[in-house]
């Protein structure tokens, strides 16, 4: 394992929407030396399964007259009044965050939207259009008016081709299939990262004048999830490895539907699109839980509902843990033309024909709300007086602005991944050419990561060694069961002791595969060990927050409690001890959008 | 399921190989529990958890949608994600796993994608933006989304490219893949660059048409098929290769792409008893290839079936001078403007004789009638169908033996194309003395002979490597003594393979027709 060291003036780590959009930018704002590192293949990336839209209030579509709020959608006739605000998506995406949203962020996020959407669709985005050529848009739940702008049930996968391919348009160097290990901070100044290359295993020091990244979520960290095995908070734990903060970590959104037992998403645009969501008695429960938005409320909410359904004996399936999506009402062409993908899905893992069955669902684990705190132009913040970590970017569901506060809104993310990510390109861009340095390395910066890697390579421990996988399988099931969708302080005090045990374990885990080439056994181990890192936190900041809002809830402290927690969670790693919290101030504007009690 | 349905364990033969440490890759079995829902990629992931973790492979999404985990499974390529274990094993529980093939392996089932992604590259994938961008989006109509043919949902799997047999001797082909790209951007009105796309293209001349990558797209896409699409725009700009714009033009003024005079089109058949079909009633009319109404070696089949059917008591006309070429080949290469020509023109002959039966000499003819003649009036069938219904009926009687080994390479516009693989057969398998054995690549897995797409007319930019010859070796390894085929187009080529590789001492290149002359 040599140690070379590489060079550039920017490094970006993650591929998905949020990290090429930051490389693209900043390259076409004429800086050349970028190096986007991703450990999958750039295409590979997550944002690429994201189905049912992006959110912009471009008004192109509104409700027919006089068919209420689930009736048809059709394109708005020029000079026509129009449907949708700035002000309305800030307001619903507010209400959708349980007022934990940043609202000076939340502002931002929903005036680039607009610029955004247009911009991809000039840069080649295929969306879906309206009969008079525009992108059509639909409903999303938590969204007041068709705002989701979409491409079938293929958006992510559209966007992030789009961006992709302008990222190589502008001469964007990729190392594919590299896996970053260390992030390298020393006085709060970021120097560059430690990276193994996969093909040869051999460990490489890359450094930089500006770090970002973009790594993506953390659903991993539980056993049904809606998450791709690449989504293991690879980011998030190294920054917080490196002494960034983390924020609003115990706020971890279950989707309502993802399939029963697997966890695969079946996009909310299926619900969008006029799909019910029905118990074992045949009943669309939703009413008695939202009896407005119905199954269009926001997710946390409907995954609540969904979960008390099943508690209390009415769910599907051989164990009752299941719910059914119904859009058998939905008919063939609808289906065909606007969830090709979902159908497919259903057909592929459970031979179902969604045209004629229901299918079996369940809440599962799919969005990391909190993350690596930032402002909005991506710069990583220190602590909670918000003094910045120089060097440092971080934009999309690795990030926390905080866009989504303690719940997202459906198709917010690949909304924030975009404007945050074309943000910290802007910013890193600025950076630079403000006369950014190259600061010096510590010595030996690959070290620790020599160390993990040796470590789990250690051929000494005979039978006693563990298995990785076993304590990962550990850990899922323990983060499911104590700090899921409902929790409570002995569930959250029990996870804390066992998520402390299962770390205390790993450091006897041991790979099997002790080769150099390509060693995913040695990659799998290193990311369990992220989501040793970072369950931590999440339990942290749950256990101590002793109330209920947006997607965290908890059983013995239900109500809101704005007078003591209307704040973000920041922790600090410390030692080999439990994280050090502390809080910040949600940016609130009193005036436009204090706080209101949240009903759907 | 396996066969007696309590047979719960699956048997996964995987190819292994790390090159550092093993000679040549090797196959090991490992076992899992066969439960119903359980994919391919859940069960290389429960072994590498439990079992081995040294066994390498991609994955990440597992829902078909990240293109990670293309393998060849059984043969095929496809997502291990979305196939189930319960559908892809044998009676036996076995399920052969492999790395994608014809690209070099890194690690077990990981390959080297690298000559993809520059073939990616190369094409420039990105589409070029206008300098002056309206205030809002493009407007661009439902109509024109469809026209894209969801070339945008390409996941970049790689199961085209490494199914391609251009790409198995020749990493300098464009691939399926990044003529499906090309196709996306040229067909976007908001690309404003068109020609960034089509300069580095023209090895896209390369594609034989065979649609392999069409057979083994998981998303059900049609890489292969924009072949024609692309080769129109340079066809348009007159930018075609020298021998291509030969044919053209002499099937422009010949009515036949090899430049011989449409005056001897049935000399093939003289003496023969073969009837005017525009005049007089008969069974069948039958369309015969250009090829083989021209080419000394292919005309035998077509002697063969006029022989064969005045025995079986069909009276078979022909369209006599009105007989022309069918285009298929011109509209592969992307003369749209002579294909519709041909089309229109053709059309009105065929549907002018009192029979509602038309048998082809070629799946060539057979494959442009069924699927791009929207107006012909006949029931078209190649004659591999007609024949192996005559022989079922009694019609057609053996009194002799073909005591030979025979293997059958399947014409993909027969096979891949049109999903006809076991009429062929059943003719083989009825003519007595007949050994019939199957190369490992047979039906849909068939490996193209080279022929289609033009080809015939164009020798390509791989140096040396033959398609042809690769399967004539693969047809001598099974022990055969005869390859038989039923497409003019895949005689020639193998003919001509089995002659330039001497092999001719081992194997002889029949037509299905001629085999069933020689035992009638």
């Amino acid at each position: 394992m040599s140690t070379e060291t590489i060079t550039h003036d920017v490094i970006i780590v993650g591929a998905g929407l949020a990290g090429t959009w930051a490389a693209m930018t900043a390259s076409r704002e004429g800086v050349k030396n970028i190096g986007v590192i991703s450990k999958i293949h750039p295409l590979r990336s997550h944002s690429g399964a994201a189905q049912g839209g992006i959110a912009a209030a471009i008004n192109n579509m509104r409700p027919v007259a006089g068919t209420g709020p689930r009736g048809p959608l059709e394109q708005i006739p020029a000079g026509d009044p129009t449907v949708d605000s700035l002000e309305l998506h800030v307001f619903d995406t507010i209400k959708g965050s349980d007022w934990l949203g940043d609202q000076d962020a939340i502002e931002i996020l929903a005036s680039d939207a607009i610029d955004i959407v247009y911009e991809y669709e000039h840069m080649g985005c295929v969306f879906s259009r309206t009969p008079d050529g525009r992108i059509a848009q639909r409903r999303f739940g938590g969204h007041s008016v068709p705002r989701a702008c979409y491409a079938a049930d293929w958006t992510g996968h559209m966007l992030l081709q789009t961006i992709h391919e302008q990222a190589l348009r502008h001469g964007v160097h990729f190392y594919s299939e590299w896996y970053v290990l260390d992030l390298i901070i020393e006085d709060n100044i970021c120097r560059g990262v430690v990276a193994m290359d996969v093909l040869t295993g051999e460990i490489h020091t890359l450094r930089a004048k500006a770090v970002m990244f973009g790594t993506g979520g953390y659903g991993r960290a539980y056993k049904v999830t809606t998450n791709a095995h690449a989504n293991t908070g690879d980011g998030v734990a190294m920054a917080y490895n490196a002494g960034v903060p983390l924020m609003d970590m115990e706020f971890v959104q279950f989707h309502p539907t993802g399939l029963y037992r697997l966890g695969i998403l079946m996009t909310e645009a299926c619900r969008g699109e006029g799909g019910y969501l029905t118990n074992n008695k045949g009943e669309r429960f939703m009413e008695n839980y939202a009896p407005e938005k119905m199954e269009l409320a926001p997710r946390d909410l409907v995954s609540r509902s969904e979960q008390i359904e099943i508690n209390e004996g009415r769910g599907i399936g051989s164990d009752g843990q299941g719910i059914y999506l119904d859009m058998t009402h939905l008919g063939r062409e609808k289906i065909e033309g606007r969830l090709p993908q979902v159908q497919e899905i259903a057909h592929n893992f459970m031979g179902l024909d969604i045209v004629e069955n229901p299918v079996p669902i369940q809440p599962t684990a799919h969005y990391s709300m909190g993350g690596i705190p930032t402002d909005s132009h991506g710069q990583a913040i220190a602590d909670a007086e918000g003094n910045p970590v120089v060097g440092f970017y971080a934009a999309g569901e690795c990030a926390c602005v905080s866009v989504h506060g303690a719940n997202r809104l459906g198709t917010n993310s690949l909304l924030e991944a975009s404007v945050f990510g074309r943000r910290s390109g802007y910013a890193i861009a600025e950076f630079i050419k403000g006369g950014a340095e190259l600061h010096p390395l510590p010595v030996d910066p690959g070290k620790h990561s020599r160390q993990r890697v040796e470590r789990l390579m250690d051929d000494s421990l005979g039978d006693e060694r563990e298995s990785t996988a076993e304590i990962g399988r550990e850990l899922k099931e323990m983060m499911t069961h104590g700090c899921g969708i409902f929790r409570d302080e002995d569930g959250l005090q029990n996870a804390l002791n066992e998520v402390q045990q299962l770390q205390e374990r790993f450091k006897n885990a041991r790979v099997m595969d002790k080769s150099q080439r390509f060693n995913t056994d040695m990659q799998n181990a290193l990311e369990t060990e992220n989501l040793l890192t970072f369950s931590e936190v999440i339990i942290s900041g749950a256990l101590a927050r002793t109330e209920s809002r947006g997607a965290h809830s908890r059983t013995d402290f239900p109500k809101r409690d704005d007078d003591s927690w209307l704040k973000h969670t920041i922790a600090h790693k410390n030692g080999d001890q439990l994280p050090i919290l502390s809080y910040k101030d949600v940016n609130i504007d009193w005036e436009k959008n204090p706080p209101q009690e949240r009903k759907y | 399921m396996s066969g007696n349905g309590h047979n719960k364990t699956a048997t996964l033969r995987i190819e292994r190989f790390n090159p550092d440490v093993d000679e040549k890759p090797a196959f090991e079995e490992l076992q899992v529990e066969l439960v119903p829902g359980k994919t391919i990629l859940d069960a290389l992931l429960e072994i590498k958890e439990e079992q081995d973790g040294s066994l390498t492979f991609r994955r990440s999404c597992r829902h078909g949608i990240c293109g990670s985990c293309t393998m060849n499974i059984n043969g095929t390529n496809m997502l291990a994600c979305e196939s189930a274990l319960t559908d892809h094993v044998n009676e036996d529980g076995l399920v052969t796993v492999r790395p994608l093939p014809s690209v070099p392996v890194i690690k077990d089932l990981v390959t080297d994608r690298s000559s993809f992604w520059e073939q990616y590259q190369r094409i420039k994938p990105w589409l070029v933006p206008a300098e002056e961008v309206p205030e809002k989006e493009f407007r661009i109509s439902p109509d024109e989304v469809n026209s894209l043919n969801n070339a945008e949902r390409c996941i970049m799997c790689g199961a085209c490219y490494s199914a391609c047999p251009v790409i198995s001797i020749d990493k300098g082909f464009v691939g399926p893949h990044a003529m499906l790209k090309a196709f996306l951007r040229v067909s976007d009105s908001r690309d404003k660059d068109h020609d960034v796309h089509m300069t580095d293209i023209e090895t896209l001349w390369d594609c034989t048409t065979c649609y392999m990558c069409v057979e083994q797209c998981p998303k059900e896409l049609s890489p292969g098929k924009v072949a024609s699409t692309l080769r129109s725009l340079l066809v348009e700009e007159g930018k075609v290769p020298r021998t291509l714009g030969v044919a053209l033009t002499s099937t422009f003024r010949n009515k036949n792409p090899f430049e011989m005079a449409h005056a001897d089109r049935l000399a093939w058949a003289e003496g023969l008893p073969l009837q005017d079909g525009k005049t007089n009633p008969v069974d069948a009319l039958y369309f015969v290839c250009c090829l083989a109404c021209y080419d000394p070696r292919a005309q035998k089949l077509a002697q063969a079936m006029v022989t064969s059917m005045d025995a079986a008591g069909v009276n078979l006309g022909t369209l006599g001078s009105e007989e022309v070429c069918c285009g298929s080949e011109m509209q592969r290469i992307g003369e749209m403007g002579l294909f519709e020509v041909m089309v229109e023109e053709l059309t009105e002959s065929l549907n002018k004789p009192q029979t509602q039966q038309i048998v082809t000499a070629s799946p060539h003819c057979f494959n442009v009638f069924s699927n791009h003649y929207p107006d012909l009036n006949l029931n078209a069938e190649h004659y591999t169908q007609y024949v192996a219904r005559l022989i079922a009926d009694g019609k057609i009687e053996f009194k002799g033996e073909v005591n030979k080994r025979v293997t059958y390479h399947d014409p993909c516009y027969l096979g891949i194309q049109n999903d006809i693989f076991d009429e062929p057969r059943s003719i083989l398998q009825s003519i007595p003395g007949i050994e019939l054995v199957e190369m490992e690549r047979s039906r849909k897995q068939s490996l193209c002979c080279g022929g289609g797409g033009g080809r015939m007319w164009f020798e390509g930019h791989a140096s040396g490597a033959h398609l042809s010859h690769e399967r004539v070796r693969e047809a001598v390894s099974t022990g055969a003594q005869i390859l038989a085929t039923a497409c003019p187009f895949c005689l020639n080529m193998l003919d001509d393979a089995v002659k330039t590789l001497a092999l001719d001492d081992q194997i002889e290149v029949k037509d299905i027709m001629e085999l069933v002359v020689e035992a009638s």
